[in-house]
């Protein structure tokens, strides 16, 4: 604020009453003007003030849109590279749905539940096949004639029960031995026989090297073979043997472990 | 002892094969049980969409088992 006495110029310590009295109104009309409310804003007012807090600017949207497909976390790199699949009876079953396993955390999500490739199976296959055929060959030579009939049709039932037997456990050897990676670790479930079960798992951050082998004419025309995954936990070494797409499967590997260090920098823990 | 040398005398060689048959049999169901234990296991460790066709086709064959030891007791 400018000080009274110096409007005077003859003499800055001699104020007249007219300078002061002008001096008054120009304080007061400041100050009434300071402290003076806001009239209530009208409605058209109001309503255009809420259109633009609620209607976001398009530039703006579309840069986000721009941010948001630049910067994708590994774990869309992971969802883009395994796609989805709904067979359950594939042997590279992406996100399954319904999959659960003995072990699992609670929020863990499964990314990738792996099997032996399918072409794996002719052996088994064939073999049932021909096994199913083997009484009509034992027509053409006769080697259980000598026994009575009711003999011949319970021997011959006998012998189809044997082979559905072997196809089933050679089915079920391949359907429940799997290998699951989840978005926090890799597991390894084992039936290697009737009564013995065996499930090691490992973390993914205790992973430490990954090698694919991948030999053969056959592994190379099916795309298949082993991943070999080398941990720094209680079990070395795990091998996801004659598993399906085993180059995706590495990479998906690699972008969980760039999560997990993500996640390690931002602190974050399960 | 005679009546024991007529009975042993008396056993037909097919009876014989019958009572093996059985006890080949009964063995199987065994074995047939013991699948049905271990999908039940199995769906227990890994579960999945085909848990239930599985477990059917585990016990369809079970009782299938002790279906055919039933009829080798009636016709052998």
């Amino acid at each position: 604020m400018p000080n009274a006495n110096c409007l005077c110029r003859d003499n800055p310590r001699t104020v007249s009453t007219e300078q002061r009295t002008l001096v008054r109104f120009m304080l007061k009309y400041t100050m009434a003007d300071i402290f003076k409310p806001e009239p209530p804003p009208s409605r058209a007012e109001e309503e255009e003030k809420t259109t633009r807090i609620n209607k976001p600017k398009p530039k703006k949207k579309k840069n986000k849109e721009g941010k948001k497909k630049s910067s994708k976390t590994p774990r869309d790199r992971v969802y883009q590279i395994v796609g989805t699949s709904y067979n359950p009876l594939s042997a590279f079953i992406a996100r399954p749905r319904h999959t659960n396993f003995e072990t699992q955390y609670d929020g863990e999500e499964v990314i990738l539940l792996l099997r032996r490739h399918v072409i794996t199976n002719v052996g088994w296959l064939l073999m049932s096949l021909i096994l199913v055929f083997v009484p009509l060959l034992l027509a053409n030579f006769p080697l259980i004639n000598f026994l009575p009939s009711r003999f011949q049709f319970i021997f011959l039932l006998m012998w189809y029960l044997f082979v559905f037997a072997y196809t089933l456990e050679s089915f079920l050897s391949w359907y429940f031995n799997v290998y699951i990676i989840t978005d926090e670790r890799i597991v390894d479930v084992d039936f290697y026989n009737l009564a013995y079960k065996e499930i090691s798992d490992a973390e993914i951050e205790n992973i430490e090297d990954v090698t694919l082998v991948m030999g053969g004419a056959i592994q190379t025309i099916f795309n298949y073979g082993n991943v070999r995954i080398q941990t720094a936990g209680q079990v070395p070494e795990f091998c996801f043997e004659l598993v399906p797409q085993p180059s995706k499967i590495v990479d998906v590997l690699k972008q969980l472990q760039l999560e997990e260090k993500q996640e390690e920098i931002e602190g974050r823990v399960m | 002892m005679n009546e024991f040398i007529e009975f042993v005398t008396g056993v037909s060689i097919w009876q014989v094969a019958k009572i093996f048959v059985l006890v080949a049999l009964a063995i199987y169901a065994i074995f047939a049980w013991v699948v049905v234990r271990q999908v039940d296991l199995m769906t227990r460790v890994v579960s999945g969409d085909l848990d239930l066709p599985i477990k059917i086709i585990s016990w369809l064959h079970f009782f299938f088992s002790i279906f055919i030891i039933f009829l080798s007791f009636t016709i052998l």
